[in-house]
């Protein structure tokens, strides 16, 4: 088997609160022959883009993982950036695109940071849902037990698919964790909920918006038959459990990140 | 080798070249050569603030200042750095970067423990400046970012030699309080990472029981004299 190498950006989520979202993912890439290496001493994405045009500060932190990414890409013999937090992609991805689009704003930002090499704009950020979807006949032929009992529905959250730009797949109704799922044979269920808001950071501020709107989900979920919820991003996944708490033992459901159920089909 | 003689004359000690600098807007005319604060007191101030140990430790004498012609606004300790032609200058008598009250003992040594002390470090846009303000040239930023990452061993190692001037803080468009969280890191680090030296604690135990109770004894009775003698004669672990 050819190996592919890829960097890794993990972010302080993954490394705080979600290392099994990390070890079960790593383990995964590891079978379907893919080596990573993770950023040494990498920095915060930046956590938002910022979307005030002239404020291209809030921009730095994605450019110097960029950068950074770009001095190890040259070591390692690869140019790929794998993200596993959603929000990691989001930023890093849209940093990446607003420098390609608009080279003046490079310009600027490389002159204040006259420390740093220049960005040539050649890293190229990954989702895991990228890499899985293009190495899905790999992963067909690793499946060694067939996953029962279980019925799933995808929650895709929103910032893998939203801007348009940025996306890999369609921001209405995406099917490339269905997909993969059910090349596992895996059950999955119809789910447009797919792509409702969590809460996201209103976890912070008003817990009750984030019960109101992960409460949506999780019923539709459970009213379609659903039994676990397979996420991709530690924060819907924080929200979707404190909400499921909060509502005692009501629903059975149980929600679980995606390489967890992969790692599941495929065995130890 | 041809030694080069440099012949001094009276006239140059009695009248040393003059450099002009500005302190806070005025105007002083100071002999080539000394330091910040030297050339402070030759121009009649008194330091009682912005002053410290004078050997570069202590952290006290932060000085901001720019050059003629250029817009970038340098840094120094006054102790440290010596007066340059056209200086623009201050001396900060005290940068306020309260600490925030936390008792060893019973913290959990963690990144979210950092991030809740000091939940500005989430602020960090990396902008770097303060790694460009570090008199002592350490790497800032790249240190919050590892408590960031969780990796506050490798903060504690890149901020050993933080004096705590306050200049990073000042600089800060996040408004990070970097002295005081690198000390809870550095604490952090010494009470519950760093490997624990076993040859302390027996001699700690050995003191307590009293090993060398009788020995101390001893010298507090001893005359000058017996002591200059002991002290000539003790035995020094050889340095490596």
């Amino acid at each position: 088997m050819i190996n592919v190498k890829m960097l890794y950006y993990p972010g302080c989520t993954v490394k705080r609160n979600a290392l099994e979202y990390e070890k079960k993912t790593l383990e995964i890439l590891s079978k379907i022959g893919i080596e990573v290496y993770e950023l040494d001493n990498w920095y915060c994405c930046g956590a938002f883009y910022s979307l005030a045009k002239d404020d291209l500060m809030k921009h730095i932190s994605g450019l110097r993982t960029l950068i950074k990414a770009q001095v190890q890409a040259r070591k390692h013999g690869t140019n790929k950036l794998l993200t596993l937090c959603p929000m990691c992609y989001n930023v890093l991805k849209r940093v990446n695109h607003m420098l390609r689009e608009n080279p003046e704003n490079l310009d600027t930002l490389a002159l204040f940071m006259d420390e740093e090499e220049k960005y040539t704009i050649g890293i190229e950020v990954l989702h895991l849902l990228e890499v899985l979807r293009d190495n899905i006949d790999k992963l067909k032929r690793l499946v060694v037990t067939e996953v029962k009992d279980v019925v799933v529905a995808p929650y895709y959250g929103c910032t893998v698919l939203r801007p348009r730009e940025i996306a890999f797949d369609n921001a209405e109704n995406p099917e490339v964790m269905d997909n993969i799922l059910r090349a596992l044979k895996i059950e999955v269920i119809e789910f447009p909920f797919k792509t409702e808001c969590c809460g996201a950071y209103q976890s912070v501020f008003n817990r009750k918006i984030v019960f109101e709107k992960s409460g949506e989900i999780l019923e539709e979920a459970a009213v379609r038959g659903a039994n676990i919820i397979a996420v991709i991003c530690p924060l819907c996944k924080y929200n979707l459990e404190t909400t499921l708490l909060s509502l005692g033992k009501k629903l059975r459901i149980e929600i679980v990140y995606l390489t967890d159920l992969l790692s599941r089909a495929t065995g130890p | 080798m041809s030694v080069a003689l440099v012949t001094v004359s009276r006239r140059e000690i009695l009248q040393p070249k003059m450099v002009k600098i500005y302190v806070m807007g005025r105007e002083y005319l100071v002999p080539e050569g000394l330091t910040i604060h030297k050339a402070l007191e030759y121009a009649g101030f008194r330091l009682i603030r912005g002053v410290g140990c004078r050997g570069g430790f202590c952290g006290a004498c932060a000085t901001l200042y720019r050059k003629p012609g250029e817009y970038k606004l340098r840094i120094a300790l006054a102790c440290q750095n010596v007066v340059e032609d056209g200086m623009y200058l201050v001396v900060l008598p005290y940068t306020p970067i309260p600490r925030v009250k936390y008792k060893l003992e019973s913290l959990k040594p963690d990144v979210g423990l950092v991030l809740k002390l000091y939940p500005e470090i989430a602020r960090c846009v990396a902008c770097n400046t303060c790694t460009k303000a570090c008199p002592q040239g350490l790497q800032v930023m790249d240190a919050i970012q590892a408590i960031k990452r969780g990796d506050l061993a490798k903060a504690a190692d890149l901020t050993f030699d933080c004096i705590a001037c306050g200049i990073c803080s000042m600089r800060c468009p996040a408004e990070i309080r970097h002295a005081n969280i690198f000390h809870l890191v550095r604490r952090i680090y010494g009470k519950y990472m760093s490997p624990k030296p076993r040859h302390l604690e027996d001699r700690i135990k050995e003191i307590e029981q009293g090993k060398y109770r009788e020995e101390l004894e001893k010298l507090k009775q001893a005359s000058v004299d017996e002591l200059k003698k002991l002290y000539a004669s003790r035995v020094i672990e050889p340095e490596e």
